[in-house]
């Protein structure tokens, strides 16, 4: 009996342009992931924010730099119920 | 596909058939659309979706399953383009391919141009289950993803 191959083509069917082009396109995106770990972009971006909301949270005032211009007192809050204490940011 | 989720069940419990199957939707979602567009033959996404069942059964060599799959398809692309690499420069193609991914490059930054995608050779195809082969070995052993910092969850 003779066998015949149910393959249409044995050399493969992806187009070669193209997954050269999405191996690019993966070691491109591993590149800038190395970039903005070295960088630490993320932490960077992210720091004058952090920076507010540490300030706003420590001393009641976002522009304030120390315990001088400012107290944990000082920060707007809401009582509620004397159970549930919400800080209200006062910019 | 279901040896490979028997086998994460075996291997790891009812989590590694949970692995297994979320491999498998992992590697139908990765290249499944490549397919739908003509990049890669079905055959390819099959042979992913079967490794990708192999994820729970991954978790008992300490890796983890939910990234096992996607490892596996970024690591099958890099071999993938390596090797079409070497096929294009070996049929003498791969000059006609730079001057049009740079035609591509150059109309998609100047805004005064039309972006013009880069139309492939659809003559010109390569078997891709041998990347997936190479890459499914590579990240089973030693992941070089890790080391290479291509992982966005690291």
């Amino acid at each position: 009996m003779e066998l015949k191959s149910t393959l249409v083509s044995e050399s493969g069917q992806a187009v070669t342009e193209y997954v050269l082009i999405l191996g690019i396109i993966v070691l491109f995106y591993g590149g800038l992931m190395t970039v903005i770990e070295k960088m630490n972009l993320a932490e960077r971006l992210a720091a004058p924010i952090v920076g507010s909301y540490a300030r706003t949270y420590k001393y009641g005032n976002p522009t304030a730099k120390g315990f001088d211009e400012g107290t944990p007192e000082n920060h707007p809050r809401a009582v509620i119920g004397g159970k549930v204490r919400l800080f209200i940011n006062p910019r | 596909m279901m040896g490979g989720l028997i086998l994460s069940f075996f291997t790891a419990g009812p989590l590694g058939l949970f692995y297994g199957f979320i491999g498998i939707l992992i590697a139908m979602v990765a290249f499944g659309w490549m397919w739908k567009i003509q990049i890669l033959g079905a055959g390819d996404v099959k042979l992913l979706m079967a490794l990708g069942a192999l994820s729970g059964a991954a978790t008992s060599t300490g890796k983890n399953g939910l990234t096992f799959t996607v490892d596996l398809a970024l690591l099958s692309l890099i071999v993938g383009g390596a090797l079409a690499l070497i096929l294009l420069i070996i049929k003498g193609r791969f000059l006609a391919f730079l001057k049009k991914f740079y035609r591509f490059l150059l109309t998609a930054l100047d805004k005064n141009l039309e972006t013009e995608f880069p139309k492939a050779d659809s003559s010109l195809q390569m078997p891709f289950g041998i990347s997936i082969a190479i890459a499914s070995i590579w990240v089973w052993f030693d992941n070089p993803l890790i080391r290479w910092g291509i992982r966005p969850w690291n």
